[in-house]
């Protein structure tokens, strides 16, 4: 495992609400800029993948999903090839797998 | 003695063997006897056309119990997308900032609260998709679990729980659509009664036709023999 980074959301919040700060302090802005972008920048230079683990969140709002994961490329740091190569989003659950299938949707839909 | 006895059993056991044989006999050799074939057969044949039949419906019946809370969870959603996508939001929302710094915005808490409803009943309604799995084709529950994610998209998705969140007319068309559709791949899995009526008579039909042509074939046998 050492070649891979391990991200909880649940270590974030377990009921993340939202898309920006003005909606609430774990939102998906937040979310993207201070735990997704610092982990995909190590793993593009230590070559490494980024697994998001949904386990121990309560649910999640579309929005939430779309800012943090689709707002990725749209911020324009990481190509959607990486992206889509480097983040791997585990899931155990038919719930777990719909968030996945959306996550996945956000990334490749957004411009 | 001895050989009376003898003479005896071996007479019982010829007259048991002779009975036997005439009961073997009229059942399978005679044709005359075809009525009593009929008339041992009809009832297990029943008895075992009926056990299955009994079972088939238990299972039909509780497939359409299963489809029926589907049916009623979805309705569940339906109240809180009405509520939280057509309502007016009573209270203005204001962001207070202090030093460039997030620090209150107000809500209207009924609206807030409906949201919240939504976000976890949509999320449990996902557990169950894998029970689907057993009660539908394969074509159906794909379409089904596109439809799920769409429904996650845009009922919890655009301006959902944020500031910014108004009536939106549009969203609340879209996930109707979404919803409609679900409901179309459900009921296309019901058996409603009627249809089960139908093949009830089908089969009962069926059955008596096929007795009236066997008998018909049995007179005319034993007429000619």
């Amino acid at each position: 495992m050492d070649d891979v980074i391990v991200l909880k959301v649940a270590d974030f919040s377990i009921y993340p609400i939202g898309r920006d700060d003005a909606d609430s302090d774990v939102n998906g802005e937040k979310f993207r800029n201070e735990i997704l972008i610092p982990a995909l920048n190590e793993a593009q230079k230590l070559s490494k993948k980024v697994y998001v683990s949904l386990d121990g969140v309560l649910s999640f709002g579309s929005s939430f999903l779309e800012e943090a994961f689709g707002g990725l490329v749209r911020s324009k740091r990481f190509t959607k090839l990486f992206i889509e190569s480097t983040l791997v989003i585990e899931c155990h659950n038919s719930v777990q797998k719909r968030y996945k299938d959306r996550i996945l949707a956000y990334i490749r839909n957004a411009k | 003695m001895q050989n009376n006895f003898f003479d005896s059993c071996s007479e019982n056991i010829s007259s048991i063997n002779y009975g036997i044989y005439a009961i073997y006999r009229s059942l399978y050799y005679s044709p005359l006897t075809s009525s009593r074939i009929n008339v041992l057969l009809t009832p297990i044949i029943g008895a075992v056309f009926a056990f299955f039949f009994s079972q088939y419906l238990g299972y039909r019946n509780g497939k359409n119990d299963l489809l029926k809370d589907f049916l009623s969870d979805l309705d569940d959603i339906e109240d809180l997308v009405t509520t939280y996508w057509l309502s007016e939001y009573k209270k203005p929302k204001v962001k207070y900032f202090l030093d460039d710094r997030y620090v209150k915005f107000s809500v209207d808490d009924e609206l807030d609260s409906i949201g919240h409803q939504l976000r976890v009943k949509i999320s449990n309604f996902s557990n169950y998709t894998d029970i689907l799995k057993k009660l539908m084709s394969e074509k159906n529950f794909l379409d089904f679990c596109d439809l799920d994610g769409k429904l996650f998209e845009y009922a919890t998705g655009g301006k959902f729980q944020t500031l910014e969140m108004q009536k939106s007319p549009e969203q609340y068309n879209l996930i109707m659509d979404v919803m409609s559709g679900m409901r179309i791949l459900i009921r296309k899995e019901r058996i409603h009664p009627s249809f089960i009526i139908r093949i009830i008579n089908f089969f009962t039909n069926l059955y008596r036709d096929i007795l009236s042509i066997y008998s018909r074939f049995s007179q005319k046998f034993t007429s000619e023999t």
